[in-house]
Protein backbone atom coordinates (compact mmCIF):
# COMPACT_ATOMS: atom_id res chain seq x y z
CA UNK A 1 0.00 0.00 0.00
CA UNK A 2 2.98 2.49 0.68
CA UNK A 3 5.05 1.38 -1.81
CA UNK A 4 1.78 2.58 -4.52
CA UNK A 5 1.25 5.64 -2.72
CA UNK A 6 5.05 6.79 -2.82
CA UNK A 7 5.21 5.83 -6.55
CA UNK A 8 2.23 7.60 -7.86
CA UNK A 9 2.28 10.55 -5.13
CA UNK A 10 6.19 11.29 -5.51
CA UNK A 11 6.10 14.71 -3.43
CA UNK A 12 2.66 15.24 -2.00
CA UNK A 13 4.25 18.74 -0.38
CA UNK A 14 5.21 19.83 -3.75
CA UNK A 15 2.44 23.08 -4.53
CA UNK A 16 0.00 22.56 -6.83
CA UNK A 17 0.96 24.46 -9.80
CA UNK A 18 4.31 22.35 -10.13
CA UNK A 19 2.81 18.58 -10.65
CA UNK A 20 2.09 18.19 -14.28
CA UNK A 21 -1.11 16.82 -12.95
CA UNK A 22 -1.93 14.72 -16.26
CA UNK A 23 -1.65 10.83 -14.82
CA UNK A 24 -4.11 10.99 -11.87
CA UNK A 25 -6.56 13.37 -13.42
CA UNK A 26 -6.78 11.05 -16.88
CA UNK A 27 -6.65 7.50 -15.09
CA UNK A 28 -10.07 9.02 -13.36
CA UNK A 29 -11.11 10.45 -16.24
CA UNK A 30 -10.37 6.47 -18.12
CA UNK A 31 -12.36 4.97 -15.00
CA UNK A 32 -15.26 7.28 -15.05
CA UNK A 33 -15.33 6.58 -18.95
CA UNK A 34 -15.18 2.84 -18.12
CA UNK A 35 -17.93 2.75 -15.79
CA UNK A 36 -19.80 4.92 -17.74
CA UNK A 37 -19.55 2.33 -20.99
CA UNK A 38 -18.69 5.70 -23.02
CA UNK A 39 -16.95 4.60 -26.54
CA UNK A 40 -13.31 5.70 -26.29
CA UNK A 41 -13.70 7.36 -29.28
CA UNK A 42 -16.52 10.31 -28.10
CA UNK A 43 -13.70 11.46 -25.45
CA UNK A 44 -11.95 13.51 -27.33
CA UNK A 45 -15.48 15.40 -28.00
CA UNK A 46 -16.08 15.35 -24.31
CA UNK A 47 -12.38 16.02 -23.11
CA UNK A 48 -12.47 20.06 -23.68
CA UNK A 49 -16.07 20.06 -21.32
CA UNK A 50 -14.90 17.98 -18.54
CA UNK A 51 -11.77 19.64 -17.62
CA UNK A 52 -13.46 23.63 -17.70
CA UNK A 53 -14.92 24.17 -14.81
CA UNK A 54 -11.24 22.81 -13.14
CA UNK A 55 -9.29 24.86 -14.78
CA UNK A 56 -7.91 27.43 -12.36
CA UNK A 57 -6.74 24.41 -10.30
CA UNK A 58 -5.53 20.39 -10.62
CA UNK A 59 -8.06 18.22 -9.78
CA UNK A 60 -6.55 16.12 -7.54
CA UNK A 61 -6.53 18.42 -4.64
CA UNK A 62 -10.11 18.81 -3.20
CA UNK A 63 -8.83 21.89 -1.03
CA UNK A 64 -6.74 24.36 -2.67
CA UNK A 65 -5.21 24.95 0.79
CA UNK A 66 -4.31 21.81 1.87
CA UNK A 67 -0.74 20.33 1.25
CA UNK A 68 -3.08 16.10 1.20
CA UNK A 69 -3.93 15.01 -2.51
CA UNK A 70 -7.03 13.19 -2.67
CA UNK A 71 -5.16 10.17 -3.21
CA UNK A 72 -3.17 10.22 -0.27
CA UNK A 73 -6.17 11.59 1.99
CA UNK A 74 -7.94 8.37 0.92
CA UNK A 75 -5.15 6.15 1.47
CA UNK A 76 -5.13 7.85 5.34
CA UNK A 77 -8.69 7.66 5.80
CA UNK A 78 -8.52 3.76 5.08
CA UNK A 79 -5.36 3.02 7.43
CA UNK A 80 -7.57 4.78 9.96
CA UNK A 81 -10.29 2.92 9.36
CA UNK A 82 -8.53 -0.64 9.46
CA UNK A 83 -6.52 0.16 12.52
CA UNK A 84 -9.87 1.35 14.76
CA UNK A 85 -11.85 -1.69 12.99
CA UNK A 86 -8.79 -3.59 13.84
CA UNK A 87 -9.12 -2.13 17.77
CA UNK A 88 -12.66 -2.52 18.12
CA UNK A 89 -12.28 -6.46 17.07
CA UNK A 90 -9.48 -7.20 19.37
CA UNK A 91 -11.57 -5.53 22.12
CA UNK A 92 -15.07 -7.51 21.45
CA UNK A 93 -13.28 -10.50 20.76
CA UNK A 94 -11.00 -10.42 23.83
CA UNK A 95 -12.22 -7.82 26.23
CA UNK A 96 -15.85 -7.47 26.25
CA UNK A 97 -17.56 -9.51 28.78
CA UNK A 98 -20.85 -11.51 27.16
CA UNK A 99 -24.16 -12.02 29.36
CA UNK A 100 -24.33 -15.15 28.02
CA UNK A 101 -21.38 -15.95 30.67
CA UNK A 102 -23.11 -13.53 33.68
CA UNK A 103 -26.54 -15.36 33.57
CA UNK A 104 -25.57 -19.01 33.54
CA UNK A 105 -26.66 -20.91 36.21
CA UNK A 106 -23.52 -21.84 38.05
CA UNK A 107 -23.09 -25.05 40.56
CA UNK A 108 -23.79 -24.26 43.49
CA UNK A 109 -23.26 -27.32 45.87
CA UNK A 110 -19.95 -29.38 45.79
CA UNK A 111 -21.86 -32.38 46.42
CA UNK A 112 -25.45 -32.49 45.98
CA UNK A 113 -27.85 -30.09 44.75
CA UNK A 114 -27.94 -27.74 41.88
CA UNK A 115 -25.29 -28.85 39.17
CA UNK A 116 -24.16 -31.54 41.24
CA UNK A 117 -25.02 -34.10 38.11
CA UNK A 118 -22.87 -31.73 36.17
CA UNK A 119 -19.83 -31.48 38.48
CA UNK A 120 -20.15 -35.30 38.72
CA UNK A 121 -20.29 -36.00 34.82
CA UNK A 122 -17.80 -33.32 33.94
CA UNK A 123 -15.22 -34.93 36.14
CA UNK A 124 -15.52 -38.27 35.30
CA UNK A 125 -11.82 -40.17 34.83
CA UNK A 126 -12.64 -42.04 31.56
CA UNK A 127 -15.18 -39.72 29.79
CA UNK A 128 -11.82 -37.18 29.95
CA UNK A 129 -9.19 -39.60 29.01
CA UNK A 130 -11.52 -40.72 26.10
CA UNK A 131 -12.16 -37.11 25.19
CA UNK A 132 -8.33 -36.38 25.63
CA UNK A 133 -7.43 -39.98 23.29
CA UNK A 134 -9.37 -39.00 20.53
CA UNK A 135 -8.56 -35.34 20.42
CA UNK A 136 -5.05 -36.33 20.49
CA UNK A 137 -6.29 -38.52 17.48
CA UNK A 138 -7.19 -35.82 16.09
CA UNK A 139 -4.14 -34.02 15.91
CA UNK A 140 -1.92 -36.68 14.98
CA UNK A 141 -4.10 -37.74 11.86
CA UNK A 142 -4.69 -33.64 10.89
CA UNK A 143 -1.10 -33.37 10.81
CA UNK A 144 -0.41 -36.32 8.74
CA UNK A 145 -3.19 -35.71 6.74
CA UNK A 146 -1.65 -31.90 6.57
CA UNK A 147 1.78 -33.67 5.20
CA UNK A 148 -0.09 -35.92 2.67
CA UNK A 149 -2.04 -33.09 1.13
CA UNK A 150 1.57 -31.12 0.79
CA UNK A 151 3.28 -34.08 -0.60
CA UNK A 152 0.59 -34.54 -3.39
CA UNK A 153 0.60 -30.81 -4.24
CA UNK A 154 4.57 -31.53 -4.48
CA UNK A 155 4.12 -34.27 -6.11
CA UNK A 156 1.42 -32.77 -8.29
CA UNK A 157 3.77 -29.80 -9.43
CA UNK A 158 6.39 -32.39 -10.26
CA UNK A 159 3.84 -34.40 -12.99
CA UNK A 160 2.54 -30.84 -14.35
CA UNK A 161 6.38 -30.23 -15.34
CA UNK A 162 6.39 -33.09 -17.26
CA UNK A 163 3.57 -32.83 -19.10
CA UNK A 164 3.43 -30.16 -22.24
CA UNK A 165 2.29 -27.06 -21.29
CA UNK A 166 -0.70 -25.27 -22.08
CA UNK A 167 -0.08 -23.55 -26.03
CA UNK A 168 3.00 -25.52 -26.03
CA UNK A 169 3.56 -25.94 -29.94
CA UNK A 170 2.53 -29.55 -30.67
CA UNK A 171 5.60 -31.69 -31.65
CA UNK A 172 3.54 -33.80 -34.46
CA UNK A 173 0.61 -32.53 -36.66
CA UNK A 174 -1.01 -36.22 -35.56
CA UNK A 175 -3.17 -35.76 -32.80
CA UNK A 176 -2.39 -38.31 -30.22
CA UNK A 177 -5.77 -39.30 -28.57
CA UNK A 178 -6.05 -40.03 -25.13
CA UNK A 179 -3.60 -42.59 -23.87
CA UNK A 180 -2.67 -42.99 -27.67
CA UNK A 181 1.52 -42.81 -29.37
CA UNK A 182 2.34 -39.64 -30.65
CA UNK A 183 3.72 -40.34 -34.23
CA UNK A 184 6.91 -38.87 -33.45
CA UNK A 185 7.33 -37.43 -30.25
CA UNK A 186 10.97 -35.63 -29.26
CA UNK A 187 10.90 -36.15 -25.59
CA UNK A 188 8.60 -39.54 -25.62
CA UNK A 189 11.07 -41.33 -27.66
CA UNK A 190 10.14 -44.61 -26.35
CA UNK A 191 7.15 -43.81 -27.02
CA UNK A 192 6.40 -44.31 -30.73
CA UNK B 1 -8.89 -34.96 -21.40
CA UNK B 2 -7.74 -37.51 -19.72
CA UNK B 3 -5.84 -41.17 -19.71
CA UNK B 4 -7.62 -44.05 -18.27
CA UNK B 5 -5.67 -46.92 -19.03
CA UNK B 6 -6.45 -49.41 -15.91
CA UNK B 7 -9.89 -49.94 -15.12
CA UNK B 8 -10.07 -50.08 -11.43
CA UNK B 9 -13.86 -49.91 -9.96
CA UNK B 10 -16.48 -52.93 -10.98
CA UNK B 11 -19.91 -50.78 -11.94
CA UNK B 12 -21.32 -51.85 -8.06
CA UNK B 13 -18.30 -50.39 -6.65
CA UNK B 14 -18.82 -47.34 -8.89
CA UNK B 15 -22.27 -46.88 -7.82
CA UNK B 16 -21.44 -46.97 -4.36
CA UNK B 17 -18.59 -44.43 -4.32
CA UNK B 18 -21.33 -42.17 -5.39
CA UNK B 19 -23.72 -43.36 -2.93
CA UNK B 20 -21.42 -43.04 0.03
CA UNK B 21 -20.27 -39.96 -1.08
CA UNK B 22 -23.79 -38.29 -1.54
CA UNK B 23 -24.42 -39.30 2.32
CA UNK B 24 -21.06 -38.80 4.00
CA UNK B 25 -21.14 -35.93 2.75
CA UNK B 26 -24.59 -35.23 4.06
CA UNK B 27 -23.58 -36.54 7.30
CA UNK B 28 -21.03 -33.73 7.30
CA UNK B 29 -23.43 -31.37 6.10
CA UNK B 30 -25.40 -31.62 9.14
CA UNK B 31 -22.80 -33.37 11.78
CA UNK B 32 -20.85 -30.36 11.68
CA UNK B 33 -23.61 -27.94 11.29
CA UNK B 34 -24.85 -28.99 14.82
CA UNK B 35 -20.95 -29.24 16.02
CA UNK B 36 -19.78 -26.05 14.38
CA UNK B 37 -23.50 -24.35 14.70
CA UNK B 38 -21.85 -21.30 15.94
CA UNK B 39 -19.88 -21.07 13.01
CA UNK B 40 -22.20 -22.87 10.30
CA UNK B 41 -25.44 -20.98 11.75
CA UNK B 42 -26.53 -20.74 7.89
CA UNK B 43 -25.88 -24.91 7.14
CA UNK B 44 -27.96 -25.32 9.90
CA UNK B 45 -31.03 -23.24 8.74
CA UNK B 46 -30.20 -24.53 5.03
CA UNK B 47 -29.97 -28.13 6.71
CA UNK B 48 -33.91 -28.07 8.82
CA UNK B 49 -33.16 -25.78 11.77
CA UNK B 50 -32.07 -26.67 15.17
CA UNK B 51 -34.52 -30.06 15.53
CA UNK B 52 -34.48 -30.67 11.61
CA UNK B 53 -31.18 -30.92 11.25
CA UNK B 54 -30.63 -33.90 13.62
CA UNK B 55 -33.06 -35.60 12.19
CA UNK B 56 -31.33 -35.53 8.51
CA UNK B 57 -28.58 -36.24 10.49
CA UNK B 58 -29.93 -39.81 11.89
CA UNK B 59 -31.89 -40.97 8.58
CA UNK B 60 -28.46 -40.07 6.68
CA UNK B 61 -26.74 -41.70 9.37
CA UNK B 62 -29.34 -45.21 9.28
CA UNK B 63 -28.39 -44.83 5.68
CA UNK B 64 -24.75 -45.35 6.05
CA UNK B 65 -25.35 -48.06 8.41
CA UNK B 66 -26.98 -49.54 5.45
CA UNK B 67 -24.56 -48.97 3.17
CA UNK B 68 -21.45 -50.20 5.12
CA UNK B 69 -23.52 -53.65 5.63
CA UNK B 70 -24.40 -54.24 2.16
CA UNK B 71 -20.84 -53.50 1.54
CA UNK B 72 -19.16 -55.69 3.80
CA UNK B 73 -21.51 -58.44 2.95
CA UNK B 74 -20.82 -58.01 -0.49
CA UNK B 75 -17.55 -58.24 0.02
CA UNK B 76 -17.89 -61.38 2.19
CA UNK B 77 -20.06 -63.51 -0.22
CA UNK B 78 -18.58 -62.79 -3.73
CA UNK B 79 -15.09 -64.41 -4.60
CA UNK B 80 -14.28 -61.22 -6.21
CA UNK B 81 -15.16 -59.22 -2.70
CA UNK B 82 -13.16 -61.75 -0.78
CA UNK B 83 -10.06 -61.57 -3.76
CA UNK B 84 -10.23 -57.24 -3.07
CA UNK B 85 -9.52 -58.11 0.72
CA UNK B 86 -6.66 -59.17 -0.40
CA UNK B 87 -5.58 -55.94 -2.25
CA UNK B 88 -6.20 -53.90 0.76
CA UNK B 89 -3.62 -55.38 2.80
CA UNK B 90 -1.03 -53.22 3.68
CA UNK B 91 2.88 -54.56 2.34
CA UNK B 92 6.37 -53.38 2.17
CA UNK B 93 5.06 -51.69 -1.07
CA UNK B 94 3.55 -49.44 0.48
CA UNK B 95 5.66 -48.15 3.17
CA UNK B 96 8.59 -47.77 -0.04
CA UNK B 97 6.08 -45.57 -2.21
CA UNK B 98 5.40 -43.73 0.75
CA UNK B 99 9.10 -43.05 1.02
CA UNK B 100 8.83 -42.78 -2.63
CA UNK B 101 6.67 -40.27 -2.77
CA UNK B 102 8.67 -37.64 -0.48
CA UNK B 103 11.61 -38.29 -3.04
CA UNK B 104 9.51 -37.74 -5.77
CA UNK B 105 8.16 -34.27 -4.17
CA UNK B 106 11.58 -32.99 -3.82
CA UNK B 107 13.09 -33.95 -6.84
CA UNK B 108 15.19 -37.13 -5.92
CA UNK B 109 13.58 -39.65 -7.77
CA UNK B 110 11.92 -39.08 -11.22
CA UNK B 111 8.95 -40.98 -11.04
CA UNK B 112 6.39 -41.83 -8.70
CA UNK B 113 5.88 -45.63 -7.62
CA UNK B 114 4.06 -48.20 -9.19
CA UNK B 115 2.14 -48.25 -5.45
CA UNK B 116 1.72 -44.34 -5.08
CA UNK B 117 0.97 -43.88 -8.91
CA UNK B 118 -2.79 -42.41 -10.01
CA UNK B 119 -1.65 -41.92 -13.43
CA UNK B 120 -0.37 -45.04 -14.63
CA UNK B 121 -0.04 -44.79 -18.41
CA UNK B 122 1.63 -47.35 -20.15
CA UNK B 123 2.86 -48.95 -17.35
CA UNK B 124 -0.66 -49.14 -15.83
CA UNK B 125 -0.12 -53.35 -15.33
CA UNK B 126 2.21 -52.20 -12.42
CA UNK B 127 0.01 -50.32 -10.73
CA UNK B 128 -1.90 -52.38 -7.86
CA UNK B 129 -5.31 -51.97 -7.43
CA UNK B 130 -5.45 -49.65 -4.52
CA UNK B 131 -2.38 -46.85 -4.05
CA UNK B 132 -0.87 -46.86 -0.32
CA UNK B 133 -3.07 -43.53 0.20
CA UNK B 134 -5.62 -45.89 -0.76
CA UNK B 135 -5.23 -48.59 1.48
CA UNK B 136 -4.88 -46.28 3.87
CA UNK B 137 -8.35 -44.45 3.45
CA UNK B 138 -10.04 -48.02 3.22
CA UNK B 139 -8.49 -48.87 6.51
CA UNK B 140 -9.30 -45.50 8.57
CA UNK B 141 -12.67 -45.57 6.79
CA UNK B 142 -13.21 -49.38 8.22
CA UNK B 143 -11.93 -48.09 11.80
CA UNK B 144 -14.34 -45.13 11.89
CA UNK B 145 -17.10 -45.60 10.60
CA UNK B 146 -17.42 -48.53 13.03
CA UNK B 147 -16.95 -46.20 15.51
CA UNK B 148 -19.10 -43.64 14.34
CA UNK B 149 -21.54 -45.75 13.88
CA UNK B 150 -21.50 -47.35 17.32
CA UNK B 151 -21.25 -43.96 19.05
CA UNK B 152 -23.49 -42.57 16.81
CA UNK B 153 -26.40 -44.96 17.41
CA UNK B 154 -25.22 -44.83 21.68
CA UNK B 155 -26.41 -41.02 21.53
CA UNK B 156 -29.19 -41.70 19.74
CA UNK B 157 -30.44 -43.20 22.45
CA UNK B 158 -29.06 -41.81 25.59
CA UNK B 159 -31.01 -43.96 28.09
CA UNK B 160 -28.27 -46.89 28.05
CA UNK B 161 -25.07 -44.51 28.45
CA UNK B 162 -26.76 -42.29 31.38
CA UNK B 163 -27.78 -45.48 32.50
CA UNK B 164 -24.19 -46.88 32.71
CA UNK B 165 -22.33 -43.63 33.83
CA UNK B 166 -24.73 -42.62 36.26
CA UNK B 167 -24.64 -38.94 34.91
CA UNK B 168 -26.51 -37.39 32.16
CA UNK B 169 -23.04 -35.43 31.97
CA UNK B 170 -21.95 -38.91 30.30
CA UNK B 171 -24.73 -38.82 26.82
CA UNK B 172 -22.88 -35.48 26.34
CA UNK B 173 -19.33 -36.43 26.21
CA UNK B 174 -20.54 -39.79 24.05
CA UNK B 175 -21.85 -36.90 21.75
CA UNK B 176 -18.69 -34.81 21.75
CA UNK B 177 -16.52 -37.64 21.11
CA UNK B 178 -18.82 -38.54 17.68
CA UNK B 179 -18.17 -35.37 16.58
CA UNK B 180 -13.97 -34.85 17.13
CA UNK B 181 -14.05 -39.05 15.48
CA UNK B 182 -15.89 -37.65 12.59
CA UNK B 183 -12.97 -34.82 12.09
CA UNK B 184 -10.35 -37.19 11.07
CA UNK B 185 -12.74 -38.26 8.14
CA UNK B 186 -13.76 -34.76 7.57
CA UNK B 187 -10.14 -33.77 7.06
CA UNK B 188 -8.99 -37.06 5.27
CA UNK B 189 -11.88 -36.38 2.82
CA UNK B 190 -10.85 -33.13 2.18
CA UNK B 191 -7.17 -34.51 1.31
CA UNK B 192 -9.10 -37.28 -0.62
CA UNK B 193 -11.36 -34.63 -3.21
CA UNK B 194 -7.72 -32.58 -3.69
CA UNK B 195 -6.01 -36.08 -4.33
CA UNK B 196 -8.38 -36.61 -7.17
CA UNK B 197 -9.66 -33.51 -8.47
CA UNK B 198 -5.91 -31.80 -8.79
CA UNK B 199 -3.56 -34.19 -10.28
CA UNK B 200 -2.80 -32.82 -13.40
CA UNK B 201 -3.38 -35.42 -15.99
CA UNK B 202 -6.99 -36.12 -14.28
CA UNK B 203 -7.68 -32.89 -13.86
CA UNK B 204 -10.79 -31.80 -12.81
CA UNK B 205 -11.92 -34.88 -11.51
CA UNK B 206 -10.14 -38.33 -11.42
CA UNK B 207 -12.79 -40.61 -13.28
CA UNK B 208 -11.58 -44.02 -12.01
CA UNK B 209 -13.98 -44.22 -9.52
CA UNK B 210 -17.16 -43.30 -12.19
CA UNK B 211 -16.27 -45.32 -15.36
CA UNK B 212 -17.23 -48.99 -14.29
CA UNK B 213 -14.44 -51.46 -15.66
CA UNK B 214 -16.31 -53.01 -18.24
CA UNK B 215 -16.54 -49.48 -20.51
CA UNK B 216 -12.93 -48.32 -19.35
CA UNK B 217 -10.56 -48.13 -22.61
CA UNK B 218 -7.61 -49.92 -22.05
CA UNK B 219 -4.20 -49.79 -23.62
CA UNK B 220 -1.81 -52.74 -23.97
CA UNK B 221 1.27 -52.21 -24.71
CA UNK B 222 3.57 -54.29 -27.18
CA UNK B 223 6.80 -53.04 -25.56
CA UNK B 224 8.39 -51.53 -22.70
CA UNK B 225 7.95 -48.21 -22.12
CA UNK B 226 10.47 -46.31 -19.94
CA UNK B 227 7.70 -43.79 -18.94
CA UNK B 228 4.59 -43.66 -18.01
CA UNK B 229 4.06 -41.44 -21.29
CA UNK B 230 2.00 -38.17 -19.15
CA UNK B 231 5.06 -36.24 -21.55
CA UNK B 232 2.51 -37.10 -24.04
CA UNK B 233 -0.44 -35.06 -22.21
CA UNK B 234 -1.45 -31.44 -22.20
CA UNK B 235 -1.77 -29.80 -19.08
CA UNK B 236 -5.12 -27.39 -18.47
CA UNK B 237 -4.58 -24.03 -18.20
CA UNK B 238 -6.54 -23.32 -15.63
CA UNK B 239 -4.71 -26.35 -13.51
CA UNK B 240 -1.73 -23.59 -12.23
CA UNK B 241 -4.25 -21.36 -10.04
CA UNK B 242 -7.10 -24.24 -9.72
CA UNK B 243 -4.76 -26.25 -8.23
CA UNK B 244 -3.07 -24.17 -6.22
CA UNK B 245 -6.16 -22.62 -5.03
CA UNK B 246 -7.80 -25.55 -3.98
CA UNK B 247 -4.49 -27.09 -2.16
CA UNK B 248 -5.12 -23.79 -0.13
CA UNK B 249 -8.63 -24.46 0.43
CA UNK B 250 -8.00 -27.83 1.58
CA UNK B 251 -4.81 -26.97 3.85
CA UNK B 252 -7.30 -24.06 5.49
CA UNK B 253 -9.53 -26.05 5.79
CA UNK B 254 -8.05 -29.00 7.27
CA UNK B 255 -6.24 -26.50 9.90
CA UNK B 256 -9.46 -24.85 11.04
CA UNK B 257 -11.56 -27.88 11.67
CA UNK B 258 -8.72 -29.34 13.46
CA UNK B 259 -8.39 -25.70 15.42
CA UNK B 260 -12.31 -25.75 15.60
CA UNK B 261 -12.46 -29.15 17.05
CA UNK B 262 -10.31 -28.02 20.06
CA UNK B 263 -12.17 -24.73 20.65
CA UNK B 264 -15.59 -25.99 19.82
CA UNK B 265 -15.68 -28.88 22.18
CA UNK B 266 -18.75 -29.56 24.32
CA UNK B 267 -17.09 -31.35 27.28
CA UNK B 268 -16.24 -31.17 29.56
CA UNK B 269 -19.55 -29.45 29.36
CA UNK B 270 -18.72 -25.33 29.90
CA UNK B 271 -20.77 -23.12 32.50
CA UNK B 272 -21.09 -20.48 29.41
CA UNK B 273 -23.94 -20.68 27.03
CA UNK B 274 -21.70 -19.85 24.30
CA UNK B 275 -19.38 -22.71 23.64
CA UNK B 276 -16.21 -21.95 22.31
CA UNK B 277 -14.68 -19.48 19.30
CA UNK B 278 -18.45 -19.00 17.35
CA UNK B 279 -19.25 -16.40 15.69
CA UNK B 280 -16.74 -13.80 17.56
CA UNK B 281 -13.93 -16.02 16.20
CA UNK B 282 -14.10 -14.51 12.78
CA UNK B 283 -10.66 -16.59 11.46
CA UNK B 284 -11.86 -19.50 12.32
CA UNK B 285 -15.58 -19.05 11.14
CA UNK B 286 -14.00 -17.69 7.62
CA UNK B 287 -12.15 -21.34 8.16
CA UNK B 288 -14.58 -24.00 8.77
CA UNK B 289 -16.47 -22.28 6.06
CA UNK B 290 -14.12 -22.64 3.74
CA UNK B 291 -13.50 -26.21 4.85
CA UNK B 292 -17.34 -26.95 3.99
CA UNK B 293 -16.67 -25.07 0.56
CA UNK B 294 -14.41 -27.84 -0.39
CA UNK B 295 -16.54 -30.36 0.78
CA UNK B 296 -19.15 -28.58 -1.93
CA UNK B 297 -16.59 -28.98 -4.47
CA UNK B 298 -16.34 -32.54 -3.91
CA UNK B 299 -19.53 -32.83 -4.29
CA UNK B 300 -19.96 -31.26 -7.52
CA UNK B 301 -17.10 -33.05 -8.91
CA UNK B 302 -18.92 -36.46 -7.51
CA UNK B 303 -21.58 -35.05 -9.49
CA UNK B 304 -19.36 -34.14 -12.56
CA UNK B 305 -17.79 -37.39 -12.39
CA UNK B 306 -20.90 -39.21 -13.03
CA UNK B 307 -21.97 -36.77 -15.78
CA UNK B 308 -19.33 -37.44 -17.41
CA UNK B 309 -19.95 -40.91 -17.30
CA UNK B 310 -23.15 -41.01 -18.57
CA UNK B 311 -22.17 -39.18 -21.41
CA UNK B 312 -19.08 -41.35 -22.33
CA UNK B 313 -21.66 -44.39 -22.09
CA UNK B 314 -24.10 -42.84 -24.61
CA UNK B 315 -20.78 -42.15 -26.93
CA UNK B 316 -19.74 -45.60 -26.47
CA UNK B 317 -23.37 -46.48 -27.87
CA UNK B 318 -23.71 -44.63 -30.22
CA UNK B 319 -20.08 -45.58 -31.72
CA UNK B 320 -21.40 -49.11 -31.56
CA UNK B 321 -24.40 -48.35 -33.50
CA UNK B 322 -22.21 -47.09 -36.08
CA UNK B 323 -19.73 -48.62 -38.57
CA UNK B 324 -16.11 -48.94 -36.97
CA UNK B 325 -14.19 -46.00 -37.39
CA UNK B 326 -11.20 -44.50 -35.68
CA UNK B 327 -12.22 -44.38 -32.17
CA UNK B 328 -11.07 -43.12 -29.00
CA UNK B 329 -7.77 -44.38 -28.62
CA UNK B 330 -7.03 -45.49 -31.77
CA UNK B 331 -3.59 -44.96 -32.87
CA UNK B 332 -2.70 -41.09 -34.45
CA UNK B 333 0.12 -42.28 -36.10
CA UNK B 334 2.17 -45.40 -36.28
CA UNK B 335 2.78 -47.83 -33.32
Amino acid sequence: MSGTSDDRDRDPDRPPDDREGGTPHSDAADQRDREAGTDPSSRSEREPVREMPHKERPRNYTDPDSRLTDRLAVLISALVGLIVTGLAYWWAQSQAIFTEELYRVQPTVEERGIGADWVQGNTDPALDAMIAIIHAADALMGLGILVIVFLHWAAFRRLASQMRQPGETRRSDAVAADGGAEADGERGGDAG
Amino acid sequence: MTSLDHGKFTRVTTLFHSLLALDVFLLFFTGYAIMFNDELWWLVEATGGSSGVVAVHRIAGLGLIALTIFWMTLLLITPGGRDNFGAVLPGTDDIEAAVQDVKFALGYADERHPNARQFAGYKADEVPLLSYVGKGVVWIFAVELTLLMISGLLIWSKTGLVGFFQTKASAMAFVVFHGLLGIIMLMGVMFHIFEHGAHPAFYPVELKAFLPKDITPEYHADEDHETTGIENLELSPTWNWAANLLGLLTVIGIVSVLIGSIFDEGYPIPRELAVGGGPTNLLLTIGINIGILVLFIGLVLSMYGNVMRRRYERQIAEERRQPPTATDGGDAGDD
